[in-house]
């Protein structure tokens, strides 16, 4: 689904992903867990197209997308849940499930579906998006996302800043998501929501990837917990 | 009904500024971009409405072919030199200030230094009565325009899916381009409508303001004043603030001619005090 090969992103002069690979199998939920500054947004964003690496490849469905323009790799099928959320403050909640909603392949998601899981939403969907809780926006952000019926997803940071009950929530989303077969970059602080959903997880520490294992390996593993998450 | 009268003439003005601040805004809201340009639009607009004018007699195909023109020559300074430097503000302002001197001294070339009027089309030539007055109906056709032109933008941005998709650009345009909207089509797009809408009121100001070397830069100092004070980025704001100028500078040349400049700057340095950023303007 997706490869990343040996990637080098820079912001100006400074070198912040120093040779990042990895690699998403279809279906699989793969977590990428580091402290804060370690390069973990930055590798979502060369990964989206936002800030494109200056060194390596990166592969989507064996399509080179290392410097194509954000909205071709978004329309080829990867959709992207920002992190902090980063609602559009004067759209309402139907705009954000209709504005970046595309019918691909057996398209799977719509607005009523969006609607279907997240009966918060509906009551809601005339309003502006700002007015909406912190929790109900992650929600429509992932929606926002889901309507354009990506082949991957890529959450960043889904739960900061979440109540413990919302948290749950996108627990619960993540679970459905992944029954229906959907690949998933999930890149977070939180150990105990990666544990709980990754099938992998990769540690990242100074922009390189230092760890790689399964959540069952990790949760016993109290060395490489304190030496690079700090718990 | 002198009062009734300037209204009316305010109206009619901040139309036109309307017409110009719309585009303005529009475009600094989407691509921060402060297009020193703008004024030009407007005065090449106006001089191209007043050739078509002369050859063909045809009022509405003066408005067609400008706006058409222009919109096309914004499209392409967009696509050849602003996309260059995206988000990069400095170089972008000097580039459409750039723009200024060339399209300033090209018209100066072609239409000469002489101010010109363009003839007013023959159904406009009469007043309608108006108590003890009588009201040029042109005026009225500018208020008319005006007024179908805010309502056609509100409808396209509020209820079109490129509008929701312009909206999605202005408030996030990094997070648009990541969820699939193709911004930078929406920035040519843009720039094209708003360079049409800036020689839309220079046709429309034709017959009545004149068209003279300088004009372009007069302009667009009130269309900045009117998107400074109803907030950049924002339609509404565009429209308020424009009818508040047009209002007041149409009151101050009346009744205050040797301060007409004070009425428009001190209510915009007011309003800068107490709302910084303009009657709509976020954050």
């Amino acid at each position: 689904m997706l490869k990343v090969e040996d990637v080098h992103t820079y912001y100006g002069a400074s070198h912040i992903l120093q040779g990042i690979s990895l690699a998403i199998e279809p279906g699989e939920v793969v977590a990428v867990i580091g402290r804060n500054g370690v390069g973990k947004t930055t590798l979502v964003r060369s990964i989206v197209g936002l800030t494109p690496a200056r060194r390596g490849r990166i592969l989507f469905k064996d399509i080179e997308i290392t410097r194509m323009p954000a909205h071709r790799i978004a329309q080829l099928g990867v959709g992207l849940v920002p992190q902090g959320r980063r609602i559009f403050s004067s759209l309402s909640v139907r705009e954000h499930l209709q504005v970046t909603a595309r019918r691909r392949g057996t398209a799977r998601w719509t607005l009523e579906r969006m609607i279907a899981l997240f009966p918060n939403l509906a009551e809601r969907l005339s309003q502006t998006a700002n007015r909406l809780s912190g929790g109900e926006q992650q929600m429509l952000a992932a929606g926002r996302a889901l309507v354009g019926n990506p082949d991957l997803l890529l959450m960043d940071e889904p739960t900061e800043g979440l109540a413990p009950l919302m948290v749950r929530e996108l627990g619960r989303l993540v679970a459905t998501l992944k029954e229906t077969g959907a690949s998933i970059l999930l890149v977070e602080q939180q150990l105990a929501f990666v544990l709980r959903h990754a099938d992998r997880i990769y540690i990242l520490s100074k922009g390189q990837i230092v760890h790689h294992c399964r959540p069952a390996e990790l949760a016993e593993d109290r060395e490489t917990k304190s030496r690079f998450l700090g718990v | 009904m002198t009062w009734v009268i300037h209204i009316l003439n305010g109206i009619a003005f901040g139309m036109l500024l309307f017409l110009l601040a719309a585009g303005l805004s529009l475009i600094y809201g989407l691509m921060k971009i402060l297009n020193l340009t703008h004024g030009s639009f407007y005065l090449v607009g106006g001089y191209i409405g007043l050739t078509v004018m002369q050859r063909t007699g045809s009022f509405v195909l003066a408005l067609v072919v400008a706006v058409a023109a222009v919109a096309l020559v914004g499209a392409a300074i967009e696509r050849f030199f602003l996309r260059r430097f995206h988000l990069d503000e400095l170089p972008q302002t000097l580039l459409t200030f750039g723009f200024l001197f060339i399209f300033a001294d090209l018209s100066l070339w072609i239409w000469g230094g002489n101010p010109l009027m363009l003839n007013m089309p023959e159904i406009f030539q009469h007043s309608m009565p108006m108590g003890y007055y009588a009201y040029p109906v042109y005026r009225l056709f500018l208020i008319a325009i005006g007024l179908v032109v805010a309502g056609g933008l509100w409808w396209f941005q509020e209820h079109t899916r490129i509008g929701t998709m312009l909206r999605a650009g202005v408030d996030d345009a990094e997070i648009a381009r990541a969820l699939g909207i193709n911004v930078s089509l929406l920035f040519t797009l843009i720039f094209a409508v708003g360079a049409g809408l800036a020689a839309l009121a220079g046709v429309l100001a034709g017959p009545v303001l004149s068209l003279y070397p300088g004009a372009d830069f007069e302009v667009l100092i009130f269309a900045f004043v009117v998107v400074i004070v109803g907030g950049l980025g924002s339609l509404r704001g565009a429209l308020a603030g424009a009818l508040l100028i047009g209002i007041l500078d149409d009151f101050g040349k009346a009744f205050f001619p040797e301060f007409a400049l004070f009425t428009v700057f001190v209510p915009m340095a007011v309003i800068l005090v107490i709302r910084p950023t303009g009657l709509f303007g976020r954050r």
